[in-house]
């Protein structure tokens, strides 16, 4: 059997409150292998959900069960498995590549031996090998994004949470990275929490839009195109129209052409005469999602 | 096994961080001249008659390996005592800072072996320093030694306290770090008293306890070094040591031979509970280790205003945002700003430095300066201004290096005028600000008509926060401030030691002395701004 086949991490009735502020409250997920894309507007509550996943803060209240144990009372359980790449993320300037990654391996209770190989096995995998023996102080921010993802991979985690992993990687990067994660994830389970969602489009699996520490949407992408279908028009208007446009209708993109603007946006009924409709993407299904939370034109 | 693993990298890795330093390569400068200083007699092991009198004979030991040794470690314990905790007071601030912490955290590694990792980090650190201070004292033997060199008698001091003394400082380094409310400005000054209690009790001889002699040494090496002069001098009563810089070279020693301790496991074993205790503290201090949750107390990021989403934190509620068009945004220059832009900046310095106090802090400083009014105005001089020029010392640290530390340096060292406008107006809300923490001050002295001391307060006004500026520049932090101004306000203001005390004498050397430093200051941030 599998043994990826048993991974489980559920969320339960999870909240998390700072000093009065709800950041999560009731939240219940649960996940098996697969890309999980989270997505939310800034302060949704999901970098505290992933912080409470990777066991760096405890939740108010609920359970979090990994494999049905309970990680809040027992975080060893989960720690030996996971793999987290947060957000900001910091290096010791002056430690090498290798030995940051040794350094990580070490703590994160990896034997010797088994550490060099992964390592080496990692600096090629991130493209860092010419690299490795540079103190970290004078990488590149992209540089350091890989140092970020290699040392998240470290352990060969089976729950792999990556927070705006592909900040500040060249498109070239970026496409390494979403395949990789794509390989990486039908062994284990993966948390993808981005802001860029062609990202998330290309890799996830499953998708999660959070809002205001409520989890709002569960589905598949598919799933989630389907309801939008025949909400989404493009058409031409003047640079003129524009604001006037912006206030009336949820706005998901504008092209500059040469005989005017192009404007893309999520309604229900055709908003003008030449509006066409077109095929969705995530972008206008997350704005949608978020803009009907709010109230808005939707 | 796992666990020994652990903690060699996690020291490792931590020791090469900071080995790799620009500043290391400085503390070793600073050591290696210290070891200088001792090799050339400007520092000084000596012993008196207990009544301390100036005229009576002073004893010394003959230079010998037993005698360098000790007096080697003597000062060692005593400078590192204090600079070598500030030194080492990082690790953990730099995990948290750097975020490498967050990444730790979600690790199978438990508190106290991180806790004890950057402990053994710390003593290595402090390690290669004695190190090096137990070089300059063989070299010493060699070069002026009146006897042969004995390495066992000039190493075991350095073997049998030196290290275990480090071992408590680098020990205390990880609890002061590790317990929210002993981190930053109140740990460093708190520290500072304790040191300084501990040095002071040690010489009178009051820090000694059944089973801990005082951690330094002092105690221990006191009673063998009165024992050895007073077996040479019977006759004489001989009850003081003391260690001071600046002795005559023309100084007359009655000279004795002292072979040095006879160390027993006893002794060396007392010596090393020390570093048991500071183990113990360690593991203590285990139970506030927040391991980097940010949500749990003295972790936290400076409070954001109202609505102002904190990351990983929900914004506040707030209703669908209204779609404006761009010319209905603030105007970008306030009412003060557009009087003077220079007004501007200063409302904002002052308003930063004065913010986020709690309202106990107001109330203390508040008390003060009510007290100050309506005690004599002796007593005021004495105590109570000088505790008025102390107890600001968090707002006045932040001076300087707010920009670096809250990494808001590219967008303000990129504003209009960094260093003709921003600074100056840094340099003046500080000025300002002190004004008002000691104002108590400048009304008793012109009420009781005393000019000088209305002239050392104005001293005391300027040369602080202009001190305090020069030193964030310089370092880029606020500790060098916190350890130099705490030194300096001991000796001066509150010992009242002529030419430290800026608080009287001569005002117009500390006015010219804070002219010379705000002129450093620009030059430096000017060079912060082109680099």
């Amino acid at each position: 059997m599998d043994p990826s086949n048993s991974l489980v991490i559920e969320t339960r009735n999870l909240s998390k409150a700072y000093k009065g502020v709800q950041a999560l409250k009731d939240f219940n997920l649960k996940l098996t292998p697969g890309i999980l894309g989270l997505l939310g507007p800034n302060g949704a509550g999901k970098s505290t959900l992933m912080r409470m996943l990777a066991t760096i803060t405890t939740p108010t209240e609920g359970t979090i069960l990994w494999n049905g144990r309970d990680v809040v009372k027992d975080p060893e359980a989960l720690r030996s498995v996971l793999g987290y790449l947060p957000q900001d993320f910091g290096v010791y300037p002056n430690l090498s590549a290798q030995e940051f990654l040794e350094y990580m391996a070490a703590i994160k209770g990896m034997s010797g031996e088994k550490a060099r190989r992964r390592i080496s096995d990692l600096l090629d995998l991130v493209n860092l090998r010419d690299a490795a023996r540079r103190p970290l102080g004078g990488y590149s921010g992209g540089m350091r994004q890989r140092v970020g993802i290699a040392q998240a991979l470290l352990n060969d985690p089976q729950l792999l949470i990556v927070d705006e992993p592909t900040v500040g990687l060249d498109p070239e990067e970026r496409v390494r990275f979403r395949n990789l994660l794509s390989d990486l994830s039908g062994e284990r389970i993966v948390i993808l929490s981005t802001h860029i969602v062609s990202d998330v489009e290309s890799t996830a699996t499953d998708i999660a839009i959070i809002h205001k520490g409520h989890l709002k949407v569960r589905a598949r992408p598919e799933q989630l195109l389907k309801q939008v279908e025949g909400t989404v028009w493009e058409w031409m208007a003047t640079s003129q129209e524009l604001p006037a446009l912006k206030q009336r209708f949820l706005v998901s993109g504008t092209i500059r052409r040469m005989d005017g603007v192009e404007v893309r946006a999520v309604c229900e009924a055709r908003p003008c005469p030449e509006a066409q409709p077109v095929t969705p993407n995530l972008e206008d299904v997350y704005l949608a999602t978020v803009a009907q939370r709010q109230g808005g034109p939707l | 096994m796992k666990t020994l693993r652990v903690l060699y990298h996690l020291a490792r890795a931590d020791f090469f961080e900071r080995a790799r330093r620009y500043r290391f390569l400085l503390t070793l400068a600073a050591v290696i001249y210290l070891g200088v200083l001792v090799s050339n007699g400007t520092w000084f092991l000596y012993l008196m008659p207990g009544d301390l009198n100036p005229l009576s004979p002073r004893y010394r030991g003959e230079f010998n390996s037993a005698w360098i040794g000790t007096m080697t470690v003597l000062v060692t314990n005593t400078f590192l005592g204090l600079f070598g905790f500030y030194l080492v007071s990082d690790c953990i601030q730099r995990d948290i800072r750097t975020g490498v912490g967050q990444i730790i955290a979600t690790t199978p590694v438990r508190r106290a072996t991180y806790l004890v990792g950057k402990w053994i980090s710390n003593f290595v650190v402090l390690s290669v320093l004695v190190l090096i201070l137990a070089a300059a004292a063989v070299i010493m033997v060699l070069f002026q030694s009146e006897a042969a060199l004995d390495l066992g008698a000039l190493l075991m001091p350095f073997l049998a306290v030196a290290l275990p003394n480090i071992a408590l400082i680098a020990a205390l380094a990880v609890v002061f770090e590790t317990v929210p409310w002993l981190r930053g400005a109140v740990g460093n000054a708190g520290y500072f008293f304790l040191w300084l209690s501990v040095v002071i009790f040690s010489f009178l001889g009051g820090m000694a306890l059944p089973f801990l002699k005082d951690p330094m040494g002092i105690n221990l090496f006191r009673t063998s070094l009165v024992a050895g002069a007073e077996a040479a001098f019977p006759n004489e009563t001989i009850g003081w040591m003391g260690l001071q810089s600046g002795i005559p070279r023309d100084t007359q020693f009655r000279v004795f031979n002292w072979p040095g301790l006879a160390w027993t496991p006893g002794i060396v074993g007392e010596q090393y509970l020390w570093a048991v205790v500071g183990l113990g503290l360690i593991l203590l201090s285990a139970l506030w280790f927040a391991r980097f949750d940010p949500s749990r107390e003295g972790l936290r990021r400076p409070r954001t205003k109202p609505g102002e989403a904190r990351e990983g934190e929900p914004a506040e509620p707030q209703k669908k945002a209204p779609r404006i068009a761009l010319p209905s945004l603030s105007p970008l220059v306030s009412k003060l700003a557009q009087v003077n832009p220079f007004l501007g900046v200063l409302f904002a310095e002052l308003r930063m430095l004065l913010n986020g106090r709690r309202w106990w802090w107001w109330a203390i400083m508040i008390g003060l300066n009510i007290a100050i009014l309506s005690n004599p105005l002796s007593t005021a001089k004495q105590y109570l201004l000088p505790l008025a020029w102390l107890w600001p010392l968090a707002i006045w640290s932040e001076m300087g290096n707010r920009e670096r530390k809250n990494n808001t340096f590219q967008m303000v060292f990129s504003s209009a005028r960094p260093v003709l406008r921003q600074l100056p107006a840094a340099w003046l809300a500080g000025v300002l600000a002190t004004t008002l923490f000691g104002i108590a001050g400048a009304v008793v002295f012109l009420s009781n008509g005393d000019l000088p001391g209305l002239a050392g307060w104005v001293g005391a006004v300027i040369f602080i926060p202009t001190l305090a500026l020069a030193l964030g520049v310089f370092s880029s932090g606020s500790r060098v401030f916190e350890v130099v101004y705490l030194i300096w306000w001991y000796i001066g203001p509150l010992q009242k030691t002529p030419g430290m005390d800026f608080t009287s004498g001569a005002p117009q050397v500390y006015l010219l002395t804070a002219a010379g430093l705000l002129l450093l200051s620009a030059y430096w941030r000017g060079r912060q701004v082109r680099v």
